[in-house]
C-alpha cells in the first residue's frame, strides 16, 4: 500500500464526498509500470466532477494508455476541506489510479480551458511540491506541459510550463510523450528534450524565446534564444476524424459529475463566422464524422458505460453534412432502450421540431436561443445570422408544442454597441411574452423567458481580437439599465455575471509574459477557484494587479491598433491576420460575412490542411 | 414479475461510495447487463430496484443485499457475472436467486445486523462484558431533525457484543438491532465503548465490516442470505 493511500485512510471518513479521491473507476486503468515506462499525470485544474464531464481527457487518456511505453494517470484540483487535510497531514497532490505523488511524475499535462483556471494549476504544483517556474525545476523534477484551447495564447503562463501543445492534441501529446520516454531511457538532458520537442507539430517551448519591448512598454518581438526553434509555432492539425481514436471505453465515474453521460464528437470546427467566437476560428477546417462511425462509438459507448444519455458534440450541431440521418440512425437507437439523446446547439427549424416531438420522454422545458446581441444591427456586427423572424418562427411552434420555458443568451460590451442595442435585450423577451400570451389567450399561464447576459470578452484570433473591453464602470451601468428595464417584465428572470472576473478573463486571454508575475501573486494571495462565484477573491485579484504593476487600462483591456505586434503573435493558428482584420473591418461597417459553405471566404486554413467547404452549398 | 435478491461486498476504498452513488452504478451495471428492470406505475414511473438497507459511509461489509424486480425471467448465474464486469474492484456480487414476489421488499423486514470492527489498540483489550453489565448503555447520536448529538440507552437492542485480541489490535463482534425504528449504529456503540473504557482513539481508524443482516419474515427470523437458494 502506498505511504498515501495509508493516510488517505484516515482522512477520507472525514471529508465531503470522498469518492471523487478514492479512483477505481470502471475503465480506469490501474499498472504497475516498469522502469522504463513514461509516468504521465493529466492534470484538470477543477474539481473532480467537472474535469471528468471533459471529453477531451477521456481520448487522451485512452491514447496513452493503449502505449505500453506510457501510462497516464488523472489529478484534479482537492475541495477546500481535502486541501486543509492534505496540508495538515503532509499528504503531497497524488494520482487517483495508484496515488503517487505528483512529484514522481515523469511529466504532468494540464489542459486549460478557461483562464480563471490559472491559479488552480500553480495551487496544484504546490500541493505537489513542484517548483513552479520551469526555471526553478531541475533535470529530475517532472516536465510540466500543458494543452487545450488557451493555449492558444500561452504567454501568460509562460514561466511555468515547459512546453505547449498547441492545436489538435491527439498526435501531440502521444509523440511528446514518446519522446520523453526516449529521453528516460537514453537518458539525454532536459534541455536537449525542449530542442527536439520544438520540432513537432504544434509544440512552443516558451524558454526559447524572449520578449522585448519597446520605451513605451509595448512588446515588440520575440528573440529566439535558440537559432533551431521555429520563428513562429503552427498549431497541429488532425486531418481526418474518422480516423482519430475516440474511446469507445471512457472511464466511468462512480460520483454524480457535472455531465454524466456518454459523447460523441460528431463534428470539430464550424463555418458559420461568429466574429467573437474563438472556438469557430481556432478550430479550423470542420472536420465530420460520418454517420456510420458516430452511430458506431455512440452505441459502443452506451453498452460500455450503461449511460443512459447519450449527448453529441460539437459547435452546431445542425450544420453536420448528414445530419437528418445521423440522427434519425441515434434516435431508433436510443428511443427503443430508454436512453434519452441530447443534441445540444440544435437550430430549431422544422427538422428539429418534428424530432424534439419524436424523442421519448423529453421534457419540454427548456428552449435555448443565443441571440447574443439585442438588435439585427448589433447582430450584423458580431456575424450571429439569427433573425428575429427566425426565433419567433420557431417559438411559435414550440409553444403550441407545449414548451413554457425559454431560455435568451445575450452578450453586452460588445464592439459599436449602444444603449439602443441594449434595450433591444428586455424588448426581445417582452415580445417573446406577449406572444406567448397570445397564443394561449391572453394569459402567460406558467410560460417564462430566463435571460442570461454574459460580458463581452476579446479573444486572440478573432476578428474581435483588437477590440477593447467595457470598463467596469460601463459594464455595471448596463447592468443597472438591464435591471431597470426588465423590471417590469412579469415572467422573466435576468442573470448576469459579475464584471471584476470578466475584465480578469480579458486580461489572461490577451496578455502577455510580464502576467506570469501576475498570476504568481495572486496565488500568494491564495487566489483559487476563480471561475466558482463564491470562492472569488476580487480583492486579493486587485492587488495582485497593483503589486505587479498592471493597471487596469493595461493594453489587455484597451483597443489595440491593428498591426500591432501582439502576445500570440508566436502563433499561428493557420487563420491569416489579413482574414482577421478583413472580417474586422466589415464588422465596423454592420457588414454580415456568409457561412464560407456558401463560397470560400478565404481564411487561410487551405494553405495547411484541406479544407472541403468551401462553397459546397453553391 | 420477477424478483431476485442478490447478495454483494463493498470493501475497501468503496466503502467511501455513497448510497446513492451505489444506487447509479448498479443501475448502469443493470442498464449495461441488458437486464429489463419494472417499472413502478403512477405519474413518476421509478424503476424498482432496493438496496435493502444503506450501509453507512466509511463502513465496509460482507452482507449487502439489493432487490431487483425485472419484466421477464433471467438466469441468475448470467446476470451475477453479466453485472459484475461493470463493477470497480470492492464492489461484488457474490450470490444471487430468484425469491417470492411480494407487494413489499425487505426492507421492512430486516430485523438484525451483525458487524466487526476492528482497531489498531495496543495494550489489553477493554472489558466488553463489563460495559455490557452497566444499567444502562448510553451512546451518543445525532438527531435526525435537531441535528444535535442526543443520548440514548440501546442496552435492550444489544445482542451480541464481544471484545477480543486479534492481529495487530483488538476485534469487537457485535449482534445489533437494525430494524428501521431501532437501528444501532456500531460505530456510536463501539465510540461509547471506548470512552466508557477510557481510551485515548481515533475514530477515523475504527473500521467496521458488516458480515450478516437477518430479517422476519412470516414471523420466523433468518439470514438473509438464506433466502437467496443457489
Amino acid at each position: 500500500m502506498s505511504s498515501v493511500q495509508k493516510k488517505l485512510d484516515l482522512v477520507l471518513p472525514r471529508i465531503e464526498k470522498p469518492a471523487r479521491y478514492i479512483g477505481g473507476e470502471p475503465y480506469s486503468v490501474i499498472r504497475e509500470p516498469a522502469e522504463d515506462v513514461l509516468r504521465f499525470c493529466f492534470c484538470f485544474a477543477d474539481s473532480y466532477e467537472i474535469g471528468m464531464s471533459y471529453m477531451g481527457m477521456q481520448i487522451l487518456y485512452n491514447i496513452l494508455n493503449k502505449s505500453s511505453h506510457t501510462y497516464c494517470e488523472r489529478a484534479f484540483t482537492p475541495a477546500e476541506d481535502m486541501i486543509a487535510e492534505m496540508e495538515k497531514e503532509d499528504i503531497p497532490l497524488f494520482t487517483i489510479e495508484t496515488k503517487t505523488p505528483l512529484a514522481e511524475m515523469d511529466m504532468i499535462g494540464f489542459t486549460l480551458q478557461y483562464e480563471l483556471g490559472y491559479s488552480n494549476i500553480l495551487l496544484m504544483l504546490k500541493l505537489a511540491g513542484v517548483p513552479v517556474n520551469a526555471k526553478d525545476r531541475g533535470e529530475d523534477d517532472p516536465l510540466v506541459v500543458a494543452g487545450g484551447p488557451c493555449a492558444f495564447n500561452p504567454e501568460p503562463l509562460a514561466d511555468f510550463f515547459d512546453a505547449f501543445m498547441v492545436g489538435d492534441g491527439e498526435n501531440d501529446l502521444a509523440e511528446l510523450c514518446e519522446l520523453a520516454q526516449k529521453r528516460k531511457t537514453e537518458g539525454f538532458s532536459k534541455d536537449e528534450f525542449l530542442r527536439r520537442a520544438s520540432k513537432i507539430e504544434g509544440v512552443y517551448i516558451p524558454s526559447f524565446y524572449e520578449p522585448e519591448y519597446g520605451e513605451d512598454g509595448r512588446l515588440l518581438r520575440y528573440k529566439k534564444l535558440w537559432d533551431g526553434a521555429p520563428d513562429r509555432v503552427l498549431r497541429a492539425f488532425i486531418q481526418d476524424l474518422d480516423y482519430a481514436v475516440f474511446p469507445e471505453e471512457n472511464i466511468v465515474p462512480l460520483t454524480e459529475i457535472v455531465h454524466d453521460r456518454s459523447v460523441v464528437e460528431i463534428m470539430r470546427g464550424c463555418t458559420r463566422g461568429c466574429r467573437f467566437c474563438q472556438a469557430g476560428m481556432i478550430y479550423r477546417p470542420v472536420r465530420e464524422r460520418s454517420k456510420e462511425k458516430i452511430y458506431e462509438i455512440g452505441k459502443r459507448q452506451l453498452e460500455s458505460s450503461g449511460n443512459s444519455e447519450l449527448s453529441v458534440l460539437s459547435l452546431s450541431t445542425s450544420d453536420h453534412s448528414d445530419f437528418e440521418a445521423m440522427v434519425m440512425k441515434l434516435m431508433n437507437y436510443c428511443g427503443t432502450r430508454r436512453i434519452s439523446l441530447s443534441l445540444p446547439s440544435l437550430r430549431l427549424d422544422n427538422f428539429a421540431f418534428k424530432i424534439m416531438d419524436e424523442m421519448q420522454g423529453l421534457r419540454k422545458t427548456g428552449l435555448t436561443f443565443a441571440p447574443e446581441a439585442g438588435t439585427q444591427r448589433l447582430r450584423d456586427v458580431i456575424n450571429k445570422n439569427i433573425t428575429e423572424e427566425e426565433i419567433f418562427t420557431a417559438l411559435d411552434k414550440a409553444i403550441e408544442l407545449g414548451w413554457n420555458n425559454v431560455k435568451l443568451y445575450f452578450m453586452i460590451g460588445l464592439p459599436t454597441e449602444t444603449d439602443e442595442d441594449i434595450a433591444g435585450i428586455p424588448d426581445l423577451a417582452r415580445r417573446i411574452m406577449d406572444l406567448a400570451a397570445y397564443k394561449n389567450g391572453g394569459r402567460r399561464g406558467r410560460f417564462s423567458v430566463s435571460v442570461s447576459v454574459a460580458n463581452f470578452i476579446p479573444k486572440p484570433f478573432t476578428p474581435f481580437q483588437w477590440c477593447a473591453q467595457d470598463t467596469e464602470e460601463e459594464f455595471e451601468r448596463k447592468h443597472t439599465l438591464l435591471k431597470k428595464l426588465f423590471k417590469d417584465i412579469k415572467g422573466v428572470s435576468f442573470h448576469y455575471h459579475g464584471s471584476y472576473s470578466s475584465h480578469l478573463e480579458a486580461i489572461f486571454a490577451r496578455g502577455g509574459r510580464e502576467l506570469c508575475e501576475t498570476l504568481r501573486l495572486a496565488s500568494d494571495y491564495g487566489c483559487r477557484f476563480d471561475a466558482w462565484t463564491e470562492q472569488f477573491n476580487e480583492k486579493a485579484w486587485r492587488k495582485a494587479l497593483i503589486d505587479s504593476g498592471i493597471d487596469l487600462s493595461y493594453f489587455a483591456l484597451n483597443e489595440i491598433e491593428p498591426g500591432a505586434f501582439l502576445p500570440w503573435n508566436i502563433i499561428d493558428s493557420g487563420v491569416t491576420e489579413e482574414y482577421l482584420l478583413s472580417e474586422y473591418e466589415r464588422a465596423m461597417g454592420a457588414k454580415t460575412t456568409k457561412d464560407c459553405r456558401y463560397g470560400c471566404n478565404g481564411c487561410g486554413i487551405n494553405r495547411h490542411v484541406e479544407c472541403r467547404w468551401g462553397g459546397i452549398y453553391e | 414479475m420477477n424478483r431476485y435478491l442478490l447478495m454483494f461486498q463493498k470493501k475497501g476504498n468503496m466503502r467511501f461510495l455513497s448510497h446513492l452513488d451505489l444506487y447509479r452504478l448498479f443501475r448502469r451495471a443493470l442498464n449495461r447487463a441488458d437486464v429489463r428492470i419494472a417499472f413502478s406505475n403512477g405519474y413518476n414511473p421509478h424503476e424498482k430496484v432496493n438496496i435493502v438497507q444503506p450501509l453507512s459511509l466509511g463502513f465496509e461489509s460482507d452482507a449487502e443485499f439489493f432487490e431487483v424486480d425485472t419484466i421477464t425471467p433471467y438466469d441468475c448465474a448470467k446476470m451475477m457475472e453479466d453485472l459484475n464486469r461493470l463493477l470497480p474492484e470492492g464492489v461484488r456480487f457474490t450470490a444471487a436467486g430468484e425469491i417470492e414476489y411480494r407487494s413489499k421488499n425487505l426492507t421492512g423486514s430486516i430485523t438484525r445486523s451483525a458487524y466487526k470492527a476492528f482497531y489498531p489498540l495496543e495494550g489489553k483489550a477493554p472489558d466488553a462484558e463489563a460495559f455490557l453489565s452497566q444499567d444502562s448503555v448510553v451512546i451518543l447520536r445525532r438527531d435526525k431533525k435537531s441535528g444535535k448529538m442526543v443520548e440514548r440507552d440501546v442496552k435492550q437492542l444489544i445482542y451480541r457484543f464481544e471484545c477480543s485480541p486479534c492481529e495487530g489490535g483488538i476485534e469487537l463482534d457485535m449482534l445489533l438491532s437494525s430494524s428501521s425504528n431501532a437501528i444501532v449504529n456500531p460505530m456510536n456503540l463501539t465510540e461509547a465503548f471506548f470512552v466508557w473504557a477510557g481510551l485515548d482513539y481515533l475514530k477515523e481508524e475504527i473500521r467496521i465490516n458488516r458480515t450478516a443482516m437477518f430479517c422476519s419474515l412470516n414471523g420466523k427470523e433468518e439470514n438473509v442470505a438464506s433466502l437467496i437458494r443457489i
